[in-house]
C-alpha cells in the first residue's frame, strides 16, 4: 500500500475527527474515539468521492472501514 | 380528508427495513398527516387533511423528500434473518386487542389511556417477571425519575438531534407574580389550557425521559466501579409518535423496564447474552411466537444515515418482535451494546481508569400486554402468566 495513500486516508479523517486523539493505522478508529458514529456516512461520502469507489454493505460487516489499514486495503483494492 | 399517493423509483428496490422504516418517518412528516395507509414498492398513500391545494402540494414534497432521505439512511441495513424464531402452539389474533381495548382500556388522550382492574394487574404481573429475570441475573433495583435534564449527557451524545421527533420538553410559568396572575386570570375568565404567546414561560430545563437507562448513566457521572454492575428499574416513558399512535402498541406514556449494564466489555457482552436468553425463555414460556433481529434505532430521518448504518455494522442492537398475528409484529425488548457512547461523556471507569462500556436491556411492558391478549384472547382467565 503506498504511503501517499496512507497519509490522505490520514488526512481525510483527521478533518472528519473532532477528537486529537491520536491513532497508529491499525488501530479501530471508532472504538479509539477518533471517529464516531455520526461521522460514518460522511467518511462513507468523501471515501467514494475521493477514490471513484462505491463502498457495499460487506465492507461495514467485514470491518473495511475500521482503520487506516482496513480503509488503505479497501481503497487500493477496488478498480 | 384526502387520500394523497406518491410514487417514487427508489421504493422498489428499497429492502424491507427501509420499508418499515420509512413507515415510521412518514407519521413526522407534516402536519396535515393524519394516517399512513400504505408503504410499499408501489409507492405511498397517506390521508390528510390539506387546508387547500397549496398545502396537499406540500404534504406531496415533503412525502417525497422524506422518503428519498429514509430509504437512504437504510442503505447499510441488511434485509437479514432472524437470529432465532418461535412458531407459538396457536395462533395470535390482532382482533383480540380491540376486545382488550372495549373493556379494559380508556382513552384519556392522543396516545394516553387508562388500564382498568384486570389489565393493570397483567401490566404489573408482566414488569414482575422481568423484574425477577433482572434480579436473578444479579440486578439491583432503583428507581429514577421521569424526567430528565437537558444541559448534560443529551447534548453530549447527540440525543435532541438523533431522536428530536419523540422528545416531549417541559415549561413552566416564569415565577413572576404579575405575569403568574395574567395567566391566572385568564385560565378562570377564558378557560385558557396553556400559556399562549401573552404570556411569560420558562424552559423547565428537562424533557419527559424517553427511556430509562439516561438516568441512570447520569446518577454514575464521574464514577469508578469495580466489576460489572446491573441495575434495573421501571420507568414511565413518553415518546411522541406523530399520527402513529395505538393503544399498547405505540403510546405517548408506556410502561417501560430496563436492566442496565456497565462494566468491561467481555463481561457486559456475556450478561447481555444471559439476559438474552432468559427474555426468550419467558417467551417460550408464555408460548408467544416470535423472531430476535438485528435492528436499528427510531433516528430522526435527516441524522439517521450514519447512526443506523454504524449500528448495523456492529450489529449493537437486537430486538424481539412478538407475533400479533395476520402478520403483525411489535417489538417487545431490545438487547443494546453500547460501546463508551454513554460512560465516555459521563466519565463513567473502571479502577484503573479506564472506560467502561455500558449495555441495556429493554421490556416494553404493553407491548408484551398486547402479544399476550392477541395469543390468549381478552379473557383475563386466560391471561395466567
Amino acid at each position: 500500500m503506498s504511503p501517499a495513500l496512507r497519509s490522505e486516508i490520514r488526512h481525510l479523517i483527521s478533518e472528519l475527527s473532532a477528537s486529537s486523539t491520536p491513532f497508529a493505522d491499525g488501530e479501530d478508529l471508532f472504538s479509539r474515539g477518533v471517529l464516531r458514529s455520526l461521522n460514518l456516512m460522511e467518511l462513507v461520502d468523501q471515501l467514494e468521492d475521493r477514490f471513484q469507489i462505491r463502498v457495499g454493505h460487506r465492507d461495514f460487516v467485514a470491518g473495511r472501514l475500521s482503520s487506516v489499514d482496513a480503509i488503505a486495503a479497501l481503497v487500493g483494492g477496488r478498480p | 380528508m384526502t387520500v394523497i399517493e406518491v410514487t417514487d423509483d427508489r421504493l422498489a428496490a428499497a429492502p424491507a427495513p427501509a420499508l418499515a422504516g420509512l413507515e415510521a418517518d412518514l407519521a413526522f412528516c407534516h402536519p396535515a398527516i393524519e394516517a399512513v395507509l400504505a408503504v410499499g414498492a408501489g409507492g405511498i398513500a397517506v390521508r390528510a387533511a390539506p387546508h387547500d391545494e397549496a398545502e396537499a402540494e406540500s404534504v406531496r414534497r415533503e412525502v417525497k423528500r422524506v422518503a428519498e432521505l429514509s430509504i437512504a439512511s437504510y442503505r447499510f441495513v441488511p434485509d437479514s434473518e432472524p437470529l432465532w424464531t418461535r412458531r407459538a402452539g396457536g395462533d395470535s389474533n390482532l382482533g383480540a386487542l380491540a376486545g382488550f381495548r372495549e373493556r379494559f382500556m380508556v382513552d384519556l388522550g392522543p396516545g394516553q389511556y387508562a388500564l382498568i382492574g384486570p389489565a393493570a394487574a397483567l401490566r404489573s404481573s408482566i414488569d414482575a417477571r422481568f423484574q425477577d429475570l433482572a434480579v436473578a441475573c444479579g440486578a439491583e433495583p432503583w428507581h429514577l425519575p421521569s424526567i430528565e435534564a437537558t444541559g448534560d449527557l443529551l447534548p453530549r451524545v447527540g440525543y435532541l438531534a438523533s431522536h428530536a421527533q419523540h422528545v416531549t420538553w417541559g415549561v413552566h410559568l416564569t415565577p413572576r407574580f404579575d405575569s403568574l396572575r395574567r395567566f391566572a386570570a385568564d385560565a378562570r375568565r377564558s378557560g385558557a389550557t396553556a400559556p399562549g404567546a401573552e404570556h411569560e414561560v420558562t424552559p423547565a430545563g428537562f424533557i419527559l425521559e424517553p427511556v430509562v437507562c439516561h438516568n441512570v448513566y447520569r446518577a454514575l457521572a464521574g464514577a469508578r466501579l469495580d466489576g460489572t454492575r446491573l441495575i434495573t428499574a421501571l420507568g414511565s416513558c413518553y415518546r411522541f409518535e406523530g399520527c402513529r399512535f395505538a393503544p399498547l402498541l405505540r403510546q405517548w406514556e408506556f410502561s417501560m423496564r430496563e436492566a442496565i449494564l456497565i462494566g468491561p466489555p467481555e463481561p457486559l457482552r456475556r450478561l447481555r447474552e444471559r439476559i438474552l436468553a432468559a427474555t426468550l425463555e419467558v417467551a417460550s414460556q408464555l408460548d408467544l411466537g416470535g423472531a430476535l433481529e438485528i435492528a436499528t434505532d427510531p433516528f430522526f430521518v435527516s441524522e439517521a444515515g450514519s447512526a443506523r448504518a454504524f449500528q448495523a455494522m456492529q450489529s449493537t442492537k437486537l430486538e424481539l418482535r412478538l407475533d400479533l398475528g395476520g402478520g403483525a409484529a411489535t417489538a417487545a425488548a431490545s438487547f443494546n451494546l453500547h460501546g463508551t457512547h454513554f460512560s465516555e461523556p459521563m466519565d463513567i471507569r473502571g479502577p484503573g481508569g479506564e472506560l467502561l462500556e455500558t449495555a441495556c436491556v429493554g421490556w416494553g411492558i404493553e407491548r408484551w400486554m398486547a402479544a399476550l391478549v392477541a395469543r390468549r384472547g381478552p379473557e383475563p382467565s386466560a391471561w395466567r402468566l
